[in-house]
């Protein structure tokens, strides 16, 4: 056999310390990551012209398409707050995602002796890994994002985001009124069943940290393991099929990410008193037939 | 009446891939508890269908807040 699949697993693998610390793969996978990032945007806004060209038109481009899809979920007053956090999130998501189709990543790395020595194979003397080898490989870079650790991370920056600035725009009292609404109790028949909402309201904030970490790693890992089990049933002949794929893929998940962040962030921000609301919409509603009946008293004349 | 113009195409696309987990996580939960509590009450399965009752719950009421926003 010309090569073997390719372990799949879920932890990443430390390649080396620095002091105490262990440095896995995907960790450096999200440095180099960060480093493409700095680069691209540095080099892009390095000279700022009044008429952009070259690097920093695509710099542009990308933070106004950014600025106006944040302004069509949040209004343009709130998209001013949330815009530098959820393009972070889409930039920095983007670039870990696209990491996963270089030539080199998760294919180069050191031999994993111990796997070898356990095949009781001896070690081998050439530099690439054919045959029985192909897959005793410790890869050194891996995409961040397929490591649960960072994904995990983000949710928890996404949700913790959400509630400090629904402290900021709410206050305390009603922020927290949202989830402990002892002020129903008090309502009668209806008062236990608005409190047991709220309660509803906390269990779901709760488990969105595990549905935006799941989801990002769920398919940034799965995409990179499709790479993998497909280069190895049917090699260059799927990667035409698959990489582009992986692309829309990677685009699709940190946009996603970063556009549910910026709802919830919209969610959180807007108060929840049905009543003003409703009001509100009355008094539009009058406004609205008051002004076609001017129309129509305009009309008859 | 209709206050906002309809969400851009991202936008939905991402409000229905978060659908799925607010239904499902919510029950996965609820299912866990629930057999938890009933090993530790020697309970036949009394529990695992309170948590899995509990669950749907809260996962209409999540998806019901996740698109109130919207009309």
């Amino acid at each position: 056999m010309l090569w073997k699949l390719q372990p799949i697993q879920i932890p990443p693998e430390v390649i080396f310390y620095i002091g105490p610390l262990p440095v896995t793969n995907a960790l450096l996978g999200t440095w180099i990551s960060i480093f493409f990032l700095l680069l691209f945007f540095i080099l892009g806004t390095r000279r700022r012209d009044l008429i952009p060209s070259g690097m920093q038109n695509a710099v542009e481009w990308i933070i106004e398409y950014l600025l106006n899809l944040t302004e069509s979920v949040a209004g343009k007053v709130k998209a001013r707050k949330f815009f530098p956090l959820v393009a972070t999130f889409f930039i920095f998501i983007l670039f870990c995602n696209l990491l996963d189709i270089f030539p080199g990543v998760d294919t180069i790395g050191t031999v994993n002796l111990e796997a070898v020595r356990l095949s009781h194979l001896r070690p081998p003397t050439t530099i690439f890994l054919l045959g029985e080898y192909s897959d005793k490989l410790t890869p050194w870079v891996r995409p961040g994002t397929s490591d649960l650790n960072l994904t995990l991370a983000m949710a928890l920056v996404s949700v913790i985001v959400t509630q400090v600035f629904g402290f900021m725009a709410l206050g305390p009292k009603q922020q927290l009124g949202k989830y402990f609404n002892f002020k129903a109790l008090r309502h009668g028949f209806q008062g236990p069943i608005e409190f047991f909402v709220g309660l509803i309201e906390l269990v779901t904030e709760i488990s969105r940290i595990l549905s935006f970490s799941f989801r990002l790693f769920g398919n940034i890992f799965a995409g990179s393991a499709v790479l993998a089990v497909f280069a190895w049933l049917l090699p260059f002949v799927s990667d035409a099929i698959f990489i582009p794929l992986e692309i829309f893929v990677g685009f699709v998940q940190a946009l996603i990410f970063a556009l549910l962040t910026l709802v919830f962030l919209e969610i959180g921000t807007t108060s929840h008193e049905v009543e003003e609301d409703e009001m509100t919409e009355k008094e539009a509603l009058e406004k609205y037939r008051e002004t076609e009946a001017e129309k129509e008293t305009v009309a008859a004349r | 009446m209709n206050k906002k113009p309809p969400p851009s195409v991202w936008e939905s696309l991402a409000l229905a891939g978060q659908l799925g987990f607010t239904i499902a996580i919510p029950l996965a939960l609820g299912a866990i508890l629930g057999n938890y509590l009933d090993g530790i009450t020697h309970q036949n399965t009394l529990f695992l269908l309170l948590g899995l009752l509990l669950g749907l719950i809260i996962g209409i009421y999540g998806a019901y807040r996740l698109f109130a926003r919207l009309f």
